[in-house]
């Protein structure tokens, strides 16, 4: 009997409806047949549409690459164990390094694509264990993350996804059809709806969503802050007089001694665009402020984002951000709840590593080498003690692991997710995962289990201190910041060009799935940057040596439409392209700011 | 049961198609393995999907030397895998290029605008994923007839807006 069984997409956060038609009945590994995917076309989400990672995602189930049952590092090389001869390995190593360096030596990294109830297992085992290292790593999501958290400034969520369709004036800052393709649906039904319908684009490269903007705020790479610095003082300026906003009167001194015209000059947006934006975003409303997140593309994402909501603060308009994780946000908040003041972030739990403090690494879906910028995360996770993957494909992270656990990817989950509106989706299974492999919370369960048999019990760990509300002169603080960066900024050196990474829709989610999925390699299958026509004299295609402070590549290069001139974009889900990236801790919150890198690049 | 002559086409609203390639993977892994739906590309300036018209008078049917490629009793072209030598002569016959040549199979491949679910009043594979909403099924009328067929309204408001 076939039983149509309905899921969500769990490659991005939006989580798009989808329907399976495939019983239990069916032979694992028989290819899929005709009808066995339905689109939902009542989803208020999606009306049906699936981009085309998700079309493949049978493509999965009987992948010849999938690890098939746990593996264990022995001097000889890996070996395939029982699940049982694994556990007890695992849990007498742990047992025996948390004894000798004490469990603060332990860390647990999550990769966003984990349920709640999976999470809260996770947190379980951090207690259990007695560490207070326990953190999601989406690094592109995180810095806002913890800003839309501290909720600096009134935040209006918006109701629906459908909602979108009647926007007046749609803000959107990022490649927001990159991570999310279905958006498009409804953002371009808002823009072709009413003539008077406006999409404002604030982006570097001339991206797909760029393409569509009636006003395309096309900014020098990494100077969003101060594009939206100069918005907001000329909306301050207008509305000011009209109504009181709370933090007003703490940052105007600043914004006040920033001259609109050094920004013109940083940015190479004119006036007269940052005049347009203001005046589209004072008009008659709904409007909506959207910020998309993006690995390497903005320079301080956390500042982007608390401008983003003043925007939509000042503004009266919605505020939704757009993240690549399917649960960071869900995931977020779990973690922000446990996490004691002492907890290390993901980033820092990589420091801890390379400084010899961190001793075992318990990964739970993270290919570390792949998502860390820079080439300190390789050299780090070599120094640990004991790593432990779990993970659905080999991958890099996974060849210096010491034991991998085979992971089931979200087709084969019931859990609980939540979506980029705050919404909570319901994954379910549509299948059972094959043979040896358990899902992650089944991974979890063992483990937690085992360590209670072992004698370890749940410990009383020190709850998070609540957060203290910001005050007017806290958010003040945040516009010197801003005020810093406006005057640090130094033009990029005639031998230079930026470095814009380029966040492939076709394998931005779970990179550790999409990179083995034949519609993602078909759609980008080596990493070739792009240059404007005529750079340095290349008109069609060459190769091009590119180093930055952290590594030299050699790859090839094509003209593109997508880049301007002193640009030069790259595929930024290709290790080459993040190992160029730089490694900046921002120590006061933990976590990395990863930005265009400027970069020399020799034409071959 | 009586067959029912249906009037509906594939139309492609040029001024929505962000080029995102949902169809041709939807068309491609749901049903015929190899993607019915061509991405035709305007330097780089704009991409956009090429359907089979389903012509009235098709050019590809009147060229196929052992009719392999037929006009069906629903009004659809249709190809019988087997009849197929491979010559190619549909390929260069039709006039909009959506057929392409499949190597692999040594036949052609062409879009048959999914009849197995067209039948089961569901809408095609291409349409129903595609993210933006530019591709729709509609009902051919004979005021939209000459626009559709002449090409126009596989179009837009704007024909190729991306300049
Ligand atoms: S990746 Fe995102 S936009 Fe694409 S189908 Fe999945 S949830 Fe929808
Ligand atoms: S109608 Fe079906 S067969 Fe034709 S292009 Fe669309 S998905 Fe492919
Ligand atoms: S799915 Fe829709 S938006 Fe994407 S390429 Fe096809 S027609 Fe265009």
């Amino acid at each position: 009997m076939k039983e149509p069984r309905n899921t969500i997409c769990f490659f991005c956060s939006l989580g798009c409806g989808l329907t399976v038609n495939r019983g239990e009945d069916r032979v694992y590994y028989q290819p899929i047949a005709t009808n066995e995917l339905e689109y939902q076309l009542d989803n208020p989400i999606n009306r049906g549409s699936l981009c085309g990672k998700c079309n493949y995602l049978f493509e999965l189930l009987h992948h010849p690459k999938r690890i098939p049952g746990p593996r264990i590092l022995k001097s000889s090389g890996y070996r395939d164990v029982h699940w049982e001869n694994v556990t007890t390995d695992i849990i007498e190593q742990i047992a025996a390094l948390v004894e000798k360096n004490g469990a603060e030596s332990v860390g647990i990294m999550l990769s966003p694509y984990l349920t709640i109830e999976e999470t809260e297992q996770a947190i379980d085992l951090a207690q259990i264990i007695g560490t207070p290292h326990i953190d999601y790593c989406a690094l592109e999501d995180e810095p806002i993350l913890a800003k839309i958290r501290q909720g600096a400034f009134f935040q209006k969520r918006l109701p629906s996804i459908e909602e979108i369709d009647g926007m007046h004036t749609s803000f959107i800052v990022g490649d927001v059809f990159g991570v999310s393709p279905v958006l498009s649906r409804h953002f371009l039904k808002a823009k072709y709806d009413q003539r008077a319908n406006k999409m404002v684009v604030l982006e570097s490269s001339n991206s797909n969503t760029g393409w569509f903007a009636d006003l395309h705020l096309r900014a020098n790479p990494g100077t969003e802050v101060m594009v939206l610095t100069g918005i907001l003082i000329l909306l301050l300026e207008q509305i000011g007089k009209q109504q009181a906003i709370p933090w007003k009167a703490a940052v105007k001194h600043v914004l006040d001694s920033i001259e609109i015209e050094d920004i013109c000059k940083l940015t190479g947006v004119s006036l007269d665009q940052i005049q347009s934006a203001a005046g589209l975003m004072m008009r008659e409303k709904p409007s909506i402020v959207t910020l998309v997140s993006g690995f390497g593309v903005y320079d301080r994402a956390d500042l982007v984002t608390e401008l983003c909501q003043a925007l939509s603060d000042a503004t009266d308009s919605y505020f939704l951000p757009v993240f690549t994780g399917a649960n960071s946000l869900g995931m977020h908040e779990a973690i922000a709840n446990f996490k004691p003041a002492a907890g290390m972030t993901a980033s820092q739990m990589i420091e801890a590593a390379e400084k010899g403090s961190l001793k075992v690494l318990l990964n739970f879906g993270v290919d570390i080498i792949r998502t860390f910028p820079g080439t300190r995360a390789t050299n780090a996770i070599k120094k640990l003690d004991f790593l432990l993957s779990t993970s659905i494909f080999p991958n890099d992270t996974t060849g210096f692991s010491h034991v991998i656990l085979p992971a089931a990817p979200w087709v084969e989950k019931t859990g609980t997710t939540i979506n980029m509106l705050g919404n909570s989706l319901k994954l379910d299974a549509v299948l059972s995962p094959p043979g040896h492999i358990k899902t992650t919370g089944g991974i979890l369960s063992i483990l937690i289990d085992a360590l209670h048999q072992k004698g370890f019990d749940k410990k009383q760990i020190e709850p998070p201190e609540a957060a203290a509300q910001e005050t007017e002169e806290d958010i003040a603080n945040h516009f010197i910041e801003i005020k810093d960066l406006i005057k640090d900024n130094s033009a990029v050196e005639s031998n230079q060009k930026m470095l814009v990474p380029n966040n492939d829709f076709s394998h931005s989610g779970d990179g550790a799935i999409t990179q083995y999925l034949s519609w993602s390699q078909r759609m980008c299958p080596e990493p070739i940057a792009m240059i404007a026509e005529g750079e340095n004299g290349v008109h069609i295609s060459g190769m091009v040596r590119i180093s930055s402070s952290e590594n030299k590549i050699t790859i090839p290069v094509k003209v593109s439409r997508r880049a301007e001139k002193g640009m030069i974009i790259a595929p930024v889900h290709f290790p080459q392209i993040r190992s160029l990236l730089q490694w900046e801790m921002l120590p006061q919150w933990g976590y990395l700011n990863i930005k265009p890198a400027k970069v020399s690049v020799e034409f071959l | 049961m009586e067959k029912k002559k249906i009037n509906k086409r594939i139309i492609l609203d040029l001024d929505l198609c962000i080029g995102c390639q949902s169809c041709v993977a939807a068309c491609a892994l749901g049903y015929h393995e190899q993607a019915n739906v061509m991405l035709g590309r305007i330097g780089e300036i704009a991409i956009l999907p090429l359907h089979c018209r389903h012509c009235e008078k098709p050019a590809c049917v009147e060229a196929c030397p052992t009719e392999a490629l037929q006009k069906d009793e629903y009004g659809f072209v249709h190809r019988s895998n087997l009849l197929c030598i491979g010559c190619h002569s549909c390929v260069f016959a039709c006039p909009f290029g959506v057929i392409s040549i499949d190597l692999m199979k040594h036949v052609t491949a062409k879009c048959d605008l999914c009849i197995d679910r067209v039948l089961n009043e569901k809408i095609p594979r291409c349409v129903a994923t595609c993210t933006s909403g530019a591709l729709s099924f509609e009902e051919i009328t004979e005021a939209s007839a000459e626009e559709v067929w002449i090409g126009g309204r596989i179009s837009s408001r704007a024909i190729i807006r991306r300049m």
